[in-house]
């Protein structure tokens, strides 16, 4: 499960990638472009969970509840008369500061990694039911009104056209998922990967680890509430919702079936799952979510390791190098 | 001449695409005992994993008192008479002594040889309720063996009994050995750093290096440094 | 079987050719620990000069890795002091300790599955040393190691032995004014053992160390004064012959008279 390398042929893979997000759209009717943004931002909210769980070690149920307070914070600050661009940043402070909260309480209080996924999970569900109580009208932030489980309606979006708007979302997809992969490789990258193997052996060496893990919990906060904030400006709409259990346990879903440890497998893990239940949904089952959780048994059982190292196994196994 | 308790013929093993033995090939007789000296990384775990079924072979065979177990899980090899005593102990750190002895009698029928077990090793009758944690390294090197024992196996593997053991107690290990191969004819085969013990129980060492048996040497010969020096480390 | 405890730390029967006394470096006054009912450790007054190099032995569950593992910080002690380069680090976090100057390589072998040799010695250096100077440190203990062929090896991938050496690196690319070994040459065949007291003695220069062994011939190599632990508390210090010849120790933890390997 050790993080994937940084190769030399990943700057090819990146070049590659670019050139992708940029040519894209052209050849896509602009309702499939606006179905694959919303895949981009869920990848954006996977990636997130990677750099704290894969990364460091760090299980967190809690992304949804930065996601979510990202969204909601963008909504909030829109429906002030802010300009969306600053919504968006504030959507990943919001992110950034709650992942920071509760890190601080976790890290430095010395709960276990057990208790941070108990924690994370219980502030989620704390905020679906606090959100969800606003229904009044007096439940208001400025000129916002909270809606509570309606949520908030009418956000303006950040960008009106859709392939901009496209461009955006896989543009900070790229440069989140670049950066994480020279973070990795950084010694800052590889402390946190110790961290992950043994972080009493990392402690003997004089390091301080709550800084570190609380680091790495903030960033990846901060991505997940950056995420939240290109959702409301995707959908023009935010709901309690987002905090609820499925969505939690989806995050955590989606790097299970990619792979932890790579960034790359938890994006690939998202646009599977969600291409397949949008799949499903499409073709009229009535039975979607029996299916999907067939197909999730199946492959726990099978890949348990996720679907990119097993992948990369394999290629390895036939000759094809991978350093 | 009666066959060989275990027979490996020619193992190919590592991890992944790390090739670690080099075709190795090694049989022991009823009673017999072979000790396998060598530095770090030369494969003398990955010998006694393979031989034990954790670690599949790429090729070559392995047979036990002539069944062919080569493709067989670590489960059956073990209930046909293949004991195996890791490096650095592994006995169950939450279950008491008397738990991990019955452990090691259960998967096998028959009457319980525990009392046998703890009259041989008579340390452990005071300590039968304690967990295993709990226990000195010494006492759980003596408990893994005796947990090893309880199982009536004819072949016993033993990765580095005597490492982080005081003195004291890797003599009594090497009267243990002694006894069980003179006495009751077991088969041992030991991978070992310590060349006093293995010049005290076996009846030939083999030397490894890279994955491969290079030489063999009389046990008498470990207590002469210049021999070792020639024939070990050059 | 004799009762074998002796009054603790008395520094008992110390010859005239274990040298002048010099300054006190680590300091331990009635430390302790219990763990529930069982009494690990109890009372035991140690003292350790600067630039010394102390061999620890005693039977298993002597108490000798509780004892490291309060020094070091991983278990907060249940009384006594311990004092260190002038300060008290009685129950100080296991990273502070380590930056005062206190290096461990624990019995079981303490690393890193899924990262590489190099890796090791590159975090253990890069604590107190920029990128570049941490990685000239890692290269150079991959020569002093002989490990410099597994450089990029997983250490998970690595013998028992290998991942004791890549330990013993680590706790020397921290730098450390004391470096505790808790059994570094388990699992090691004679020849790397030599390697290993050479190594040790070239540490030992600029860095105090405390071995805890069972291997007497390294012992007998390499150690002025050996402390002997038992049932907890210390039972003598002397001279390893000194030590060799003690009733006592002989039937405690010696046997029949094995000289090791």
């Amino acid at each position: 499960m050790a993080p994937v390398r940084l190769s030399v042929l990943e700057p090819l893979l990146w070049a590659a990638g670019a050139v992708a997000l940029a040519v894209v759209p052209f050849a896509l009717s602009t309702f499939q472009v606006v179905q694959i943004t919303v895949f981009l931002i869920f990848c954006l909210l996977a990636v997130s969970l990677d750099l704290s769980w894969g990364l460091a070690g760090l299980l967190s149920f809690g992304q949804a509840a930065f996601f979510g307070l990202g969204g909601y914070a963008y909504a909030i600050l829109c429906a002030n008369d802010e300009t969306p661009g600053v919504a968006l940043a504030a959507g990943t402070v919001a992110g950034g500061v709650a992942a920071g909260l509760l890190g601080y309480i976790a890290f430095y209080g010395r709960l276990s990694t057990m208790f941070l996924a108990v924690t994370t999970l219980v502030v989620t569900l704390i905020l679906l039911q606090v959100l969800g109580s606003t229904a009044d009208p007096s439940y208001h932030v400025g000129a916002a009104v909270l809606g509570g489980y309606n949520g908030m309606t009418n956000i303006p979006p950040l960008l009106h056209e859709p392939t901009p708007f496209f461009w955006t979302a896989g543009g900070l997809l790229f440069l989140v998922i670049v950066s994480g992969r020279l973070l990795m490789a950084a010694p800052f990258g590889r402390i946190l990967a110790a961290i992950r193997e043994n972080e009493r052996r990392v402690e003997l060496l004089g390091y301080d680890v709550r800084g570190h893990k609380l680091a790495i919990f903030a960033l990846s906060g901060a991505i997940a509430g950056l995420a939240g904030a290109l959702f409301a400006s995707w959908g023009g709409f935010i709901n309690p919702e987002v905090f609820s259990l499925a969505q939690s346990a989806q995050v955590v879903i989606w790097v299970l079936v990619g792979g932890r440890g790579s960034l790359y497998g938890a994006a690939i893990g998202a646009l599977l799952v969600q291409a397949m239940t949008q799949y499903l949904g499409y073709i009229g089952t009535a039975y979607t979510t029996l299916v999907l959780g067939a197909l999730l048994v199946s492959f726990v059982l099978m890949m348990p390791n996720g679907l990119l190292p097993t992948f990369l196994r394999g290629l390895s196994s036939i000759g094809i190098r991978q350093r | 001449m009666a066959p060989a308790v275990l027979a490996a013929d020619g193992l190919v093993s590592g991890y992944g695409r790390i090739r670690i033995l080099d075709s190795v090939s090694v049989s022991l007789l009823a009673g017999e005992v072979v000790a396998v000296i060598g530095h770090n990384g030369m494969g003398k775990t990955t010998l006694l994993r393979t031989l034990a079924g954790l670690l599949k072979a790429k090729s070559g065979s392995v047979h036990l008192a002539g069944r062919d177990v080569t493709h067989h899980s670590t489960a059956v090899r073990s209930r046909l008479g293949l004991g195996y005593v890791p490096q650095g102990r592994q006995i169950f750190p939450d279950l008491t002594v008397m738990e991990n002895l019955m452990i090691g009698q259960a998967a096998r029928a028959g009457a319980s040889d525990i009392p046998a077990m703890l009259e041989r090793f008579k340390s452990l009758t005071a300590l039968l309720g304690r967990p295993g944690r709990a226990l000195s390294g010494g006492e759980q090197q003596l408990l893994a063996l005796a947990r090893c024992l309880v199982g009536r196996p004819r072949v016993v593997l033993l990765d580095e009994p005597s490492e982080g053991i005081q003195p004291s107690i890797v003599d009594q290990i090497a009267e243990h050995l002694h006894e069980l191969s003179t006495t009751q004819r077991l088969a041992i085969l030991l991978v070992e750093q310590d060349l006093e013990l293995v010049s005290r129980v076996a009846h030939r060492v083999h030397v490894m290096r890279k994955g491969r048996f290079v030489s063999e040497i009389a046990p008498r010969d470990l207590a002469n440094p210049a021999i070792v020096k020639e024939f070990l480390w050059s | 079987m004799s009762d074998g405890s002796a009054p603790s730390g008395a520094f008992q029967n110390r010859s005239a050719s274990a040298g002048p006394v010099s300054e006190t470096l680590l300091e331990t006054q009635g430390l302790s620990k219990n763990f529930g009912g069982v009494k690990a450790v109890t009372g035991v007054d140690f003292r350790l000069g600067r630039g010394e190099l102390r061999c620890l032995i005693g039977p298993n569950g002597a108490g000798k890795s509780t004892f490291f593992k309060m020094l070091s910080g991983q278990l907060p002690p249940t009384a006594g002091t311990i004092l260190f380069d002038g300060s008290d680090i009685t129950g100080e976090p296991p990273h502070k300790i380590a930056r005062l100057g206190i290096g461990i390589k624990n019995q079981v072998p303490s690393v890193w599955d899924g990262l590489s040799v190099y890796e090791h010695f590159f975090i253990a250096a890069h604590r107190r040393l920029g990128a570049r100077r941490a990685a000239a440190v890692a290269d150079e203990l991959l020569m002093k190691l002989g490990l410099a062929t597994l450089a990029r090896r997983d250490v998970g991938a690595l013998a028992h032995g290998e991942r004791q050496w890549v330990e013993i690196g680590m706790t020397m690319a921290q730098d450390a004014k004391l470096i505790l070994l808790d059994e570094p040459t388990a699992g090691m065949a004679t020849d790397e053992v030599e390697r290993t007291v050479a190594l040790l003695r070239a540490v030992n220069i600029s860095t105090s160390l405390i071995i805890v062994e069972h291997d007497m011939q390294f012992i007998s190599m390499i150690a002025g004064i050996v402390t002997v632990f038992h049932q907890g508390r210390i039972l003598i210090e002397d001279t390893m012959e000194n030590v060799l010849t003690n009733p006592v120790v002989r039937e405690v933890y010696l046997g029949a008279g094995r000289p090791g390997r």
